[in-house]
């Protein structure tokens, strides 16, 4: 009932960070432990996936190409949650995105890659935003569970560009399913060259950073703030509810169309039928970790993307299965998911002092 | 009540992912150990294991990854086969989605280290072009699919039609042969052909072109699946078929084929297939073959002899490459009939017989070559 | 016999000591009453208790052994039970389940939910709770759904029963009803714990009165009968209170608020029929009546988060329809019923609560839609001060204000924005004494300034004291209108109960 002196978001985002960084650890720790347990050694594993992820600019690279996907899903993933709505339809949002922009850089041609690329951009955003739109505006009007909406979504949207990819779009001559190479010019710039890290891992990030701006900054970011808290309240303030929902998934789903485009962009070159490795539904995990944070989802993606590619390098250098590092990426994962566990962890050592110290005390009171 | 259902979906996914992960983990240990078994070296970096003159190389697998008792394994098999008759040495990786191809390629053309690095599908064209252009003295090879315009990159393909002739010879006999319990009065075949591709048009052609070969008055009824990845479109064409007189079906179409062989099971009549994994013993004739393995060993061979070379190569009956398998199949198939097959692939082998590659070709080419026409 | 006692306990928060060093005892069956004003320590009292926190030092004796409680599942397993101010009940259950909730019978390893059924309703009955066990918790009103809770509690046989703030929300009669139930535990042996700011009902109820002060055991042995109210409000506050002191209005302008014909449709039942009412610009209307005779829909009505079957509302003459921020921005202020619930976002800062539904304001906000940081913090700092809200910092999150100054957050919201209406809904409603007075005060010094006020109450008492004009509402319908002082409290709560008194008072169809 008394006041607490701590200003609260510092609090919340300390509290998140610590929750993380401990999360990992125990993750780590885990996964030492399994690794020997199946005779590998902990020590050579770590080193092979963390020493060329982080340790050399290659792998590093290819760590910040393997979070850029996982960045713009993540956003999308917390963007929707802080007015309480789950899109579970990034995975969709993220293929429509992927193929309106590899039609976009095929079939426009003649532009100059400073026009092309922003065009194809706004061509993944727009169909993202779109979609998740579509869901919004059903659950404003018809009450319509978003989650369930987007999980159908989902299927029909990756059947469908599947199925343009196999049918009227279809690459000439081509013996999978996937679109037309896009022209040059809507080729994303590669930052260092002969990696897959590109321009969208920046676009992402100033993404990030415009998002928690809008978020901490605006009318509009605050009432997405009020209505994810209590709805009651934001009703009773006289703000427009659905119009905050709808909005804000579309941007959700706009964010998650453009991690489409950057692969289609900026990796593959066209669209690709099952391109995704689950981008969209890993970006609920990378939200998670961020504490729905968009800048949150900066570190969160790069955290996962540093496993990601650790796992390729184990996959290509050693003989230790990659799912190992599945294994910890999920674990990180349900440790974040399970504050109230990393806690008592925490407070384990206390306790057991404290249970010490008590055996003590009452050895010394039979004494006496 | 949201957040509830949230936590469920959340909690949900993450046991899907454990289990995958530990699904996926046990295959992946188990292959390791195959490898290990084989003296396969694995464990990157360590070049000094084999002298300078050994030839090393680098594979790439597809998405499926090792354990899935189809074309990745096959390939595996092919590698494992070179190790022990060649030699040679290989490492492996195997991507969990497309973008990774790129980056494999890039790191194993990074270490520098490889005679070769080979892809095996052409889902990696792509990734490898790109490589290709930005590694001039590193050299790659193609298997199954053809790039041109590359003077790093050579491409092992298996002829389409040869996959497919030797078993449309069977085919054609077969269905007029009493002996053959499930074959039926009609003259009738069926070929449920994938895609409208030329390399779907390829596979059918060489079907058509045995049957017709052997059996010049056989109908045989073809119809498009449209895609490699619809079983229910597969089995409805093929249940049509053998509802109009065909006891024999054959097709090639992925996991399209499951359809066929569905309707096979169903109709109890025969199917020929492409895959060993599908053979439903009691239903297929045989296996049009496609032996990648040999494409694997015929590379190998290549670098020891110093005959690798930029260009496309076409592998068919004679290389042992394209081929029918009896293998898991019940149905005894007489002694003469093999015997007539074997004279068959003797003439390919030596040449005199060329196959057509587009159905709208067969029947010139049986009129003209045919003994029976 | 002490059943419970606690000895020099100690509880510190970052920043304030909340509890220090109070010595507490409970005896068998007894019902004892916690005095304080709100941030005196009674609540956190009561949750070392139910072991919802623990203390820096002190200990627990229960039955003479010393108690460790981690958690309230510990205190429920050895009978302790807690009734909450703010009601943990699953809206989408019904009342049955919500009282075997966590102590089912069972049968194997099914519910046997006959026999959970037959409990609950001899509960009901002997305890005189007039509650259908088969409806939605979602369906109750507030009043009603207060008294699941206290059945929730007396579900488990509990020895102990702590109720914080029990008859906040209950008429008299049901009051009465409570106390008769309370008294019938005491003598059959229970051990009860109030925590009230209702003196009168602590006067009428408590065998023992314990008052606390800024974590502080300020007097502990204190025998109704034998001090007066006065001196129990200067044991909590310090200092002499008076809350029934009168004000009237003393220049009543034009009308200003006026409603023809509301009808308002709930679930197919008309909840407000036909009720038309004109509120003056300098003007308290006070609304009385039980709880669930029409006032959340009214409320609803008035403010725009319903909108009503028919309704003709104009303010200062111009017709008003809409949703909320059409009212708002019209100058209609709102103090809603439920402050946490409808008025507060209680994990945000109370900065931004300050400007919660005027954050679109030119001096809130830029053209470009960005917030103004620097002319919010001021704002917000001005009202703190001049609203005397208790807190070291704007910043912090509203939760951790106390009921009476997250209140004051939403009264120095709506009241700074100088209304022209104000639809106030029970603006003390489980605040303490000071706060209280203070609100009061505010309501006064805005209605002299001007604005319209209709005053929705379920304290007779407030209603009585604050109101320039009294309506009853009953069943959905305006049945007397009077001048204060004209119908006695008797008079008054038998209208809201249906029946009128004779002769008096002037009633509306």
């Amino acid at each position: 009932m008394k006041e607490k002196t701590m200003n609260i978001k510092r609090h919340n985002a300390k509290q998140a960070i610590l929750t993380s960084v401990l999360a990992m650890v125990v993750s780590l720790v885990l996964g030492a432990i399994l690794l020997a347990i199946c005779g590998y050694s902990p020590i050579e594993s770590y080193i092979a996936i963390f020493g060329s992820s982080l340790g050399t600019v290659k792998g590093f690279a290819l760590s910040l190409s393997q979070a850029t996907p996982l960045l713009f899903t993540g956003m999308a993933f917390a963007i929707a949650y802080r007015v309480r709505m789950i899109n579970t339809g990034a995975e969709g949002q993220l293929y429509v995105g992927a193929m309106a922009a590899a039609l976009v850089g095929a079939y426009v041609t003649g532009l100059p890659s400073v026009v092309h690329v922003p065009l194809c951009l706004l061509a993944a955003a727009l169909a993202g935003g779109l979609v998740a739109g579509l869901v919004a505006f059903l659950k404003n009007r018809f009450g319509a569970n978003e989650i369930i909406l987007t999980l159908m979504l989902n299927e029909i949207l990756i059947l469908f560009t599947s199925y343009l990819a196999n049918g009227p779009l279809k690459a000439e001559g081509s013996g999978v399913g996937q679109t037309n190479r896009i022209q040059e010019s809507a080729q994303l710039f590669r930052l260092i060259p002969q990696t897959q890290l590109t321009i969208a891992l920046l676009v992402g990030i100033a993404l990030a950073v415009i998002l928690q701006l809008v978020l901490n900054r605006t009318a509009f970011g605050y009432e997405i703030q009020i209505t994810g808290y209590n709805l009651l309240a934001a009703r009773t303030a006289g703000i427009n509810a659905k119009r905050t929902y709808l909005l804000t998934f579309a941007i959700s789903g706009a964010v998650a169309g453009l991690g489409g485009a950057a692969m289609s962009l900026g990796v593959n070159y066209r669209f690709v039928e099952g391109f995704s490795a689950s981008y969209g539904f890993g970006g609920i995990s990378v939200a998670a970790l961020a504490a729905y944070s968009p800048v949150g989802v900066i570190l969160s993606s790069f955290l996962i993307g540093v496993l990601k590619a650790g796992a390729i390098t184990v996959n290509r250098t050693t003989d230790i299965p990659v799912e190992f590092v599945s294994v910890i990426q999920v674990l990180v994962i349900i440790f974040v998911a399970a504050p109230t566990l990393i806690r008592s962890l925490i407070a384990l050592p206390k306790k057991l002092a404290g249970r010490g110290k008590q055996a003590e005390v009452k050895k010394e009171g039979a004494n006496s | 009540m949201k957040k509830k259902l949230f936590a469920l979906v959340a909690m949900l996914l993450t046991l899907c992912m454990v289990l995958t992960a530990c699904g996926g983990n046990n295959a992946g240990s188990g292959n390791n150990t195959a490898a290990d078994n084989s003296g396969s070296n694995n464990a990157g970096g360590t070049t000094d294991e084999g002298g300078a003159d050994t030839v090393r190389f680098a594979v790439i697998f597809g998405v499926g990854g090792l354990g899935d008792q189809g074309y990745n394994d096959e390939v595996n098999e092919g590698c494992q086969m070179a190790v022990e008759q060649l030699g040679v040495e290989y490492d492996y990786s195997e991507p969990t989605d497309i973008s990774d191809f790129e980056t494999m390629l890039r790191g194993y053309a990074d270490d520098g280290i490889y005679d070769t690095i080979m892809v095996i599908s052409s889902e990696m064209v792509d990734a490898l072009t790109m490589v290709a252009a930005d590694y001039p003295d590193q050299k790659f090879t193609c298997i199954d699919s053809s790039v041109e315009g590359f003077d790093n990159i050579h491409c092992l393909t298996a002829s389409h039609p040869e996959q497919h002739f030797l078993s449309g010879v069977l085919a054609g006999l077969a269905t007029q042969d009493d002996r053959f319990a499930l074959s039926n009065a009609d003259n009738t075949l069926g070929f449920c052909i994938a895609m409208d591709t030329p390399t779907s048009n390829a596979q059918a052609a060489g079907f058509l072109a045995g049957a017709k070969y052997i059996n010049p008055d056989v109908e045989i009824l073809t119809s498009y699946i449209g895609g490699y990845n619809d079983p229910s479109t597969a089995k409805e064409l093929a249940t049509t078929m053998y509802e109009r007189g065909a006891d024999i079906v054959s097709t090639n179409s992925g996991s399209s084929a499951l359809g066929v062989f569905n309707a096979a099971e169903e109709q109890d009549k025969y199917v020929i297939g492409t895959s060993l994994a599908m053979v439903d013993g009691d239903h297929s004739l045989c296996t049009s073959m496609k032996y990648v393995q040999q494409m694997v060993l015929a590379e190998c061979q290549a670098l020891l002899d110093g005959t690798w070379g930029a260009r496309t190569d076409v592998y068919g009956i004679k290389d042992g490459v394209c081929d029918y398998s009896l293998e898991g199949v019940n149905t005894e198939i007489p002694q003469d009939i093999i015997d007539q097959l074997d004279e068959i692939k003797a003439l390919i082998s030596e040449g005199t017989l060329v196959l057509p590659t587009e159905i709208d070709a067969v029947d010139a080419w049986v009129a003209e070559n045919s003994p029976a026409a | 016999m002490e059943l419970i006692e606690m000895k020099h306990i100690t509880k510190i928060y970052p920043g304030t000591v909340a509890l220090d060093g109070v010595d507490f005892s409970l005896k068998q069956g007894e019902i004892l009453s916690l005095l304080g004003e709100n941030g005196a320590g009674k609540t956190t009292l009561m949750k070392v208790l139910y072991g919802m926190t623990q203390p820096n030092s002190g200990e627990i004796c229960y039955k003479g052994e010393p108690l460790r409680l981690r958690s309230p599942i510990d205190a429920i397993n050895k009978g302790i039970c807690m009734v909450h101010q703010h009601f943990m009940l699953v809206p989408a259950f019904s009342v049955t389940d919500n009282i075997v909730v966590g102590a089912e019978p069972h049968k194997g390893i099914f519910l046997d939910k006959a026999k959970a059924k037959r409990e609950v309703q001899e509960l009901i009955q002997q305890f005189h709770f007039n509650i259908d066990p088969d409806i939605l918790v979602e369906r109750l009103s507030v009043g009603e759904q207060q008294r699941v809770e206290i059945l929730k509690a007396l579900y488990r046989k509990a020895d102990v029963i702590i109720l914080d703030e029990p008859t906040a929300v209950l008429t008299p009669t049901e009051v009465e009803e409570l106390f008769v139930i309370l008294r019938q535990l005491r003598d059959s042996g229970k051990s009860i714990i109030i925590i009230t700011h209702k003196l009168k009902e602590t006067m009428e109820l408590a065998d023992r009165i314990v008052v606390l002060r800024d974590g502080r055991l300020v007097a502990d042995d204190v025998r109704p009968a034998e001090v007066t109210t006065e001196q129990l409000s200067s044991l909590m506050v310090g200092r002499q209170v008076d809350l029934q002191i009168r004000r009237p209005a003393k220049n009543i302008g034009e009308v200003c608020l006026k409603v023809e014909n509301l009808t308002v449709m709930d679930h197919g039942q008309a909840k407000v029929k036909n009720v038309s009412l004109e509120v003056h610009a300098g003007e308290i209307l006070g609304v009385a009546g039980i709880e669930g005779n029409g006032q959340t829909q009214l409320l609803e009505a008035l403010t725009g988060l319903c909108q009503p079957k028919s309704m003709a509302l104009t303010l200062n003459g111009e017709p008003l329809s809409g949703a909320c921020d059409v009212f708002i921005h019209h100058g209609v202020g709102h103090v809603p019923e439920d402050r946490l619930a409808m008025g507060l976002v209680k994990e945000m800062s109370i900065k931004d609560n300050l400007i919660l539904g005027y954050h679109r304001q030119d001096r809130f906000c830029g053209k470009g839609g960005m917030m103004k940081q620097a002319a919010i913090d001021g704002y917000a700092e001005k009202l703190k001060e001049e609203f005397l809200i208790k807190t070291p910092s704007v910043n912090a999150p509203v939760s951790s204000l106390s009921g009476g100054n997250q209140q004051k957050v939403i009264i120095a919201r709506v009241f700074s924005q100088s209304p022209k209406a104000l639809i106030v809904a029970h603006p003390t409603r489980g605040v303490d004494i000071g706060a209280i007075e203070y609100i009061h005060q505010q309501l006064i010094d805005i209605r002299d300034s001007g604005a319209a006020i209709l005053l929705v109450s379920a304290d007779l008492d407030e209603v009585r004291t604050l109101s320039d004009r009294i309506v009853v509402l009953y069943e959905g319908q305006i049945v007397s209108e009077s001048m204060p002082g004209e119908l006695s409290e008797v008079e008054l709560g038998l209208l809201m109960t249906g029946s009128k008194p004779a002769g008096k008072g002037e009633t509306h169809a």
